[in-house]
């Protein structure tokens, strides 16, 4: 049997995508079994897709933005299989209505001999909204469980007390309602700052809220891939979880198209943090940095957390965003679940084609039929340079991904 | 009841998501593998050899009229289909049944007979002590089959795939798969076949076309005996008489997709 990577890497593909949902009861249970529904009845019933993504620090120097993508598809509906509830032919006839039913869609390659390697989940969501058509269509909106999180208000929690963020966290993620979508996982957070017992007693927000100001009190990000939930630092991993090869390549690449690449990376560098209205602040002391990117400071509102915190957390915010670091987008093969934001990746662009190092301009046989491949220099990248994973987004239609990454500073 | 490589139609499958599974090792989980329309996925026993049966029952959700079997990639060498007659299990008549078989696809015709729940039984596999499996299991009633066969049949199969070129120009081909569309040609088709085109073309559902009827031998894909397609009829229905005489027949083209 062949490893998922070898499938990912082969010339020729053939993809595997399932699609299903667990409906509620009407006690508003959910049913044990997940029940496929890409293929029902023998037909093939999905028309499109869709994309999914997940993001951290999608916005350049906001501290904890994290996104996970919702989706939408559209299923062939001819039958009135999507129909509302109460039409008998509906797949939620005897069963509570649409939305938030649970749908997940498994993705995955197949190998020679027909079996199923790398077949997992690569979305999971809660049904949002039905619409359906006369073009015998119906467009399915699914949330993500970030979704779950925008729900509920932190008041229902009634915190009171000093807490620390990891506290807080874990008190928000470990409760029925959220682990009846999302399995709890301690938080780790980057810096644990202390939450002042005032501020705790004032917190206003939804939980999603709550737990993106705790990313920003902390250094550290709200993250969750699928299911999979973690409140942690934005550390990327020790080892590179794919070697991606682009031109120049001996054997293989893996690259469909370079998107863009900022090769100096300066949107993301602050130099000099404040903590507004306090005199705690962290400025670089790399004076080519200064003359090069000091502008207004970075005032963060971090009144919420304990003072003996505060300078170890504009400290770090300040190691964390203190250099450049070029980033890159690029198209490549579908990829299942190998990548996920805050890996580690390198990415190996020679800028030439074959042959590479040994060739000498003059000393080649045109007339065998062979040729120099174009010099394509403008974008040359080591593998030697490490890079940190930002975004992925998988798109199940086109069945490809679409990579960004920040550069890793040695 | 006459197999003579005459196109036939069915009814759905009545094996099928709606039904309640019940295997002797088997995985229930996977019982799609009998109805996903891929003979390349089997259910398969688990620990099973041939001292010990290996028994499937089915039960649909209400009765169910069925003529026909098609049982697809299995390796079975003997054993039986019996139905439920509401008190104990019995044999189809003629009796479903296999005995030294070597075959990998075999198609059952027998008198119709309403029932709720119908049960597989594989005695031994046609390789000594190997696990028991089936690619696909369909049982339905058939819908009619024609008195000619087409004079013309163009396969074809029209494929989803992306193409991407990678950074050095080489292509990596992403093939989702491909369905069955095929024009069928007939001349001199009698009011008969007229009538089966009619009711294929006003059911509200798919069917199945087998292009080879159940009969073996044929070599050739789409008309093998595992060969069998859920379509939908999707040209106009339009015909004309094959001459001036009436009662000479018609002649008509019908386009058939797979769903």
């Amino acid at each position: 049997m062949s490893t998922l990577t070898e499938l990912i890497r082969r010339g020729k593909q053939k993809p595997i995508r399932k699609c299903y949902i667990k409906r509620r009861d009407t006690d508003g249970d959910y049913e044990a079994d997940w029940v496929r529904v890409d293929n029902w009845k023998q037909i093939d019933r999905v028309a499109k897709w869709g994309k999914v993504s997940i993001e951290v620090d999608e916005e350049d120097g906001v501290i904890g933005s994290f996104n996970i993508s919702n989706l939408s598809m559209t299923v062939k509906n001819e039958d009135g299989l999507f129909n509302v509830e109460t039409d008998a032919r509906s797949i939620w006839y005897n069963y509570l209505n649409r939305s938030l039913t649970k749908l997940k869609i498994e993705c995955g390659y197949t190998d020679d001999d027909d079996s199923e390697v790398g077949v997992v989940s690569v979305f999971e969501g809660v049904i949002d909204d039905v619409k359906i058509g006369d073009n015998q269509q119906a467009k399915i909106k699914v949330l993500s469980y970030q979704t779950v999180l925008k729900k509920y208000d932190i008041s229902d929690l009634s915190l009171t007390g000093a807490k620390t963020v990891d506290t807080l966290v874990d008190e928000i993620m470990n409760q029925t309602k959220i682990t009846n979508f999302i399995p709890f996982v301690a938080s780790t957070a980057n810096e644990n700052s202390t939450i002042t017992s005032i501020a705790v007693g004032a917190l206003q927000n939804s939980y999603w809220g709550v737990l993106k100001d705790m990313a920003k009190f902390s250094n550290s990000v709200p993250f969750m891939n699928i299911t999979a939930f973690a409140f942690k630092a934005r550390t990327p991993g020790a080892t590179s979880v794919f070697d991606f090869r682009g031109h120049g390549s001996r054997l293989y690449d893996d690259i469909f198209k370079i998107s863009s690449f900022d090769d100096e990376g300066k949107k993301k560098v602050r130099v000099h943090w404040i903590a507004k209205g306090t005199n705690f602040e962290a400025i670089s002391t790399v004076p080519l940095l200064l003359k090069k990117y000091l502008g207004e400071p970075e005032l963060l509102t971090i009144d919420d957390v304990d003072d003996t915190d505060k300078q170890a957390l504009v400290d770090s915010l300040l190691a964390e965003w203190e250099y450049p670091k070029p980033v890159i987008s690029f198209e490549t093969r579908f990829l299942v679940n190998t990548l996920e934001p805050l890996n580690k990746i390198t990415i190996d662009i020679k800028g030439q084609t074959v042959p590479i190092d040994t060739f000498v301009w003059d000393a080649w046989n045109w007339d065998d039929g062979s040729k120099w491949g174009k010099k394509k220099g403008a974008i040359i990248i080591s593998n030697s340079r490490n890079w940190k994973v930002l975004k992925v987004e998988k798109d199940l239609d086109g069945w490809k991904t679409k990579v960004k990454a920040e550069e890793i500073l040695a | 009841m006459t197999i003579d490589g005459k196109i036939k139609f069915f009814g759905s499958n009545n094996v099928n998501a709606d039904d309640s599974f019940s295997f002797t090792s088997a995985t229930e989980a996977n019982a799609e593998f009998l109805y996903d329309r891929s003979c390349s996925t089997k259910l398969q026993s688990s620990g099973s050899d041939d001292s010990t049966p290996e028994v499937w029952e089915i039960t649909f959700p209400g009765a169910r009229d069925i003529d026909r079997v098609l049982v697809a990639n299995h390796n079975i060498k003997s054993g039986k289909i019996e139905y439920w007659n509401g008190s104990a299990y019995v044999a189809f008549s003629p009796a479903v049944t296999w005995s030294a078989e070597t075959a990998s696809t075999n198609y059952f015709e027998f008198t119709s007979v309403s029932i709720t729940k119908i049960r597989l039984t594989m005695d031994t596999t046609q390789v000594v002590d190997a696990e028991k499996y089936v690619g696909e299991l369909l049982v339905f009633k058939e819908l009619g089959t024609v008195s000619r066969n087409p004079e013309k049949a163009n396969p074809d199969y029209p494929e989803s795939s992306k193409k991407y070129k990678t950074s050095q120009g080489g292509t990596t081909y992403v093939y989702f798969g491909s369905k069955l569309k095929i024009k069928l040609d007939f001349k001199q088709s009698p009011q008969a076949d007229l009538t089966l085109f009619r009711a294929l073309k006003d059911r509200a559902s798919p069917f199945f076309v087998y292009l080879s009827g159940g009969q073996t031998g044929y070599t050739e894909e789409g008309y093998r005996e595992q060969d069998i397609y859920y379509v939908n009829y999707i040209n106009s229905l339009k015909y004309k008489l094959s001459s001036t005489l009436h009662g000479s027949g018609v002649d008509i083209k019908i386009e058939l997709a797979e769903v």
